[in-house]
């Protein structure tokens, strides 16, 4: 028995490969990618920071002029792409579940775009405060 | 090889003027602490017993106690006609621990007792192959550091 | 003295003697034949590196001397330096391709030290991806087989079948390879009804594959040619040597941490151990293609027969302080016997982990297995063993975060300087 009639069948089939860029790797809507806090949530108490265990999470201070009755410490997290093996350890371990989860898996654009702290600042302008 | 071995024969009968205490490790794997100097006895009895193809060492693990001034060198045994996994445990000082090998009797000990070697410093009579430096890189063996033990700092 | 000498007697001209006969005499010379082939660590026919110094006798290997530590990594010091959630996720990096076993391995013992009882659906849960897991890593192994053969063409196609596996581990847990799945009590996604029946649609689909390549490895003369009578290991090596897995099922030892422990669902699901007698390469192989036709029919009665209840664990709520005592679990990996051993302390770091992965015992005390065949047969019997160096090698070198600026541009004048 030999792959004789497997490779005449083949030889008439389209390929088989994904023409990535040209077209879009069929994924998931659940995959693990991008993840970014939501500060309209976020009450800064730090415990994704304490439990990554990659240690790719940082906390800062919010900007001067935003003030966040929720948030008393004034303290947001920015995420280390880079570092971070997306295990979503800091997803499911947040009291007040502040992560947005998205399915983006191309990290490699533009820096600007893709920034944790601009993610996050951004979902503060959006509710006009 | 052609006697008739009964298999089926418990673990504990064969070794028992060697044991010292019996313990237990989770979920329900009996622990046999035996005097460091009995371990090659025990081992041949229980392949006499047995039989050749059913019974190997299934991992060796040190601890290194160092409030205890010990180190506890543990053999995991997997007896196959019956199903279960038995522990073997000697327990040598701290300052100079020496052991003898049983890489004679077993050559699959050859990966477990030189990886202990490397990691935590335990010397085994009578094994001409291990050396420094099969695991642990080359900057850490030159500061004659044993990484795995609790006060290394390199 | 392993190293066979040649000798040679030469004669060599002393000058005439009184009488005019030459005076001739007899000198023997010796000339080691034995050459020594480096096999790595660098290696087109290996994946990962490892050294296999290989000392040849015209093409008859007489003696292999095996050097590891190029991938070592750290990670039992690791362990002992992070508190014992963060360690669910280090436990998974050991190893890529086998990091469902390491996870369930290592959760398996959190929980006997701390007492958590997972739910039915849960176990059954676990136990589907690390059969969907064992499906793909005995394609992935066996499609390795064909690429150093040369047989590329069978390299392809079994990848090409391989996807389908993976898009259902994806649909499953998240990713297709790294499965962040498990934590203590319980799994971390549940499954729903239109999922289940996509991963069924998926699996109905690789079946026919299996089969088909499972048939062609028995009689396609290209394969049978190289694999047959290749490395052939009997009973007495094995339990002596303390190798495990197929390795061992190969050659007629039954043996399977599945059947002898039962653990997670594995009591209530009806499977075969599969157990082949020849021994040699292509025994190994088969039982691979015949254990990953055994998962397929696993799966299907999984995903048929789920049980209700709870799957997923709330890790807000989990105790935060591992317990004093020692637990010792074992797991039937795609390559073998893996065993963890866990000393908790009392506070929420263990206080030792030890960990040994199949590949340690298969890799390291099989040196024997290689005398007496020829150069060519080294990379067939290397990887019917299936090498998972990261797996065998856990050490790390840790410098504090340091960050570096390098332009291109330097590192370009590096080279050329």
């Amino acid at each position: 028995m030999s792959l004789w009639r497997e490779i005449l069948k083949n030889v008439f089939k389209k390929p088989v490969t994904i023409e990535y860029p040209k077209v879009e790797t069929p994924i998931e809507i659940d995959f693990r990618g991008l993840q970014y806090a939501d500060l309209n949530k976020c009450n800064g108490c730090t415990l994704c920071a304490l439990e990554c265990p990659s240690k790719a999470i940082e906390m800062r201070k919010l900007p001067e002029n935003v003030k966040l009755k929720h948030n008393p410490r004034g303290l947001y997290p920015v995420i280390n792409y880079p570092s971070c093996v997306f295990c979503y350890r800091c997803v499911t371990i947040c009291p007040v579940n502040a992560y947005v989860t998205t399915n983006e898996y191309r990290l490699a654009t533009e820096t600007e775009k893709l920034l944790s702290d601009t993610l996050s600042l951004k979902t503060l302008k959006s509710e006009g405060s | 090889m052609s006697e008739a071995k009964n298999t089926d024969v418990e673990p504990s009968s064969i070794i028992r003027d060697i044991i010292v205490k019996e313990e237990f490790v989770k979920p329900n794997r009996r622990v046999f602490i035996i005097d460091r100097s009995k371990i090659r006895e025990a081992i041949s009895r229980l392949i006499k017993a047995y039989g050749e193809t059913s019974i190997y060492i299934s991992t060796i693990a040190g601890v290194d106690r160092i409030e205890q001034g010990l180190m506890e060198l543990n053999y995991f045994i997997s007896v196959l006609p019956r199903r279960e996994v038995i522990v073997l445990r000697v327990q040598i000082p701290r300052v100079q621990p020496v052991i003898d090998t049983l890489i004679d009797i077993i050559p699959g000990v050859f990966a477990g007792e030189s990886e202990t070697f490397d990691l935590l410093g335990i010397q085994f009579n009578g094994n001409s192959f291990i050396k420094r430096g099969f695991f642990v890189p080359e900057d850490v063996t030159n500061k004659g550091v044993y990484p795995l033990r609790k006060d290394a700092k390199w | 003295m392993f190293q066979k000498m040649l000798r040679i007697k030469a004669f060599t001209h002393l000058g005439k003697m009184q009488s005019g006969e030459i005076h001739l005499t007899e000198t023997v010379l010796e000339i080691p034949i034995s050459l020594e082939v480096p096999v790595g660590p660098q290696h087109p026919a290996l994946h990962e590196p490892l050294m296999l110094k290989v000392y040849a006798d015209g093409e008859e290997v007489v003696k292999v001397e095996i050097n590891t530590g190029y991938n070592h990594r750290g990670i039992e010091k690791l362990f002992e330096m992070n508190n014992f959630y963060k360690g669910v996720f280090i436990s998974a990096r050991i190893c890529g391709i086998c990091n469902t076993v390491h996870a369930d391995t290592y959760v398996r013992g959190i929980e006997q030290l701390l007492g958590l009882e997972p739910s039915s659906r849960a176990r059954y849960l676990r136990v589907l991806a690390m059969e969907l897991e064992r499906i793909h890593s005995h394609m992935l192994v066996n499609a390795i087989m064909a690429e150093i053969l040369g047989y590329d063409t069978l390299f392809m196609l079994i990848m090409r079948d391989r996807e389908y596996v993976m898009k259902a581990k994806e649909i499953l847990t998240g990713g297709r390879v790294m499965a962040d799945y498990f934590m203590p009590g319980g799994v971390r996604r549940d499954v729903d009804d239109i999922k289940r029946n996509r991963i069924l649609d998926l699996l109905k689909k690789t079946r026919p594959r299996l089969e088909y390549y499972r048939k062609l490895f028995e009689t396609d003369p290209t394969i049978t040619n190289r694999l047959i009578d290749v490395g052939v290991l009997k009973p007495r090596d094995i339990t002596l040597h303390g190798l495990v897995g197929p390795v061992a099922r190969g050659s007629g030892i039954k043996t399977d941490a599945r059947v002898e422990d039962r653990y997670d669902a594995y009591g209530e699901i009806d499977f075969n151990m599969v157990v082949h007698v020849e021994g040699d390469s292509l025994a190994r192989m088969l039982v691979r293609w015949d254990e990953a036709l055994e998962s397929l029919k696993m799966c299907e009665y999984i995903l048929t027969h789920l049980p209700e209840g709870q799957a997923v664990v709330d890790e807000r709520k989990l105790p935060k302080v591992l317990p004093l005592g020692e637990a010792f679990t074992r797991c039937e990996a795609p390559r073998g016997e893996l065993t963890y051993y866990i000393i908790g302390s009392g506070r929420d770091r263990p206080y030792r982990v030890k960990v040994r992965t199949p590949s340690f015992h298969n890799i390291i005390n099989s040196g024997f297995s290689y005398l007496g065949y020829s150069i060519a047969d080294v990379p067939v019997i290397l990887v019917s063993y299936d090498p998972c160096i990261s797996c065998m090698e856990r050490a790390i070198l840790i410098k504090d975060g340091e960050k570096k600026y390098i332009r291109l541009r330097d590192i370009a004048n590096m080279k050329r300087g």
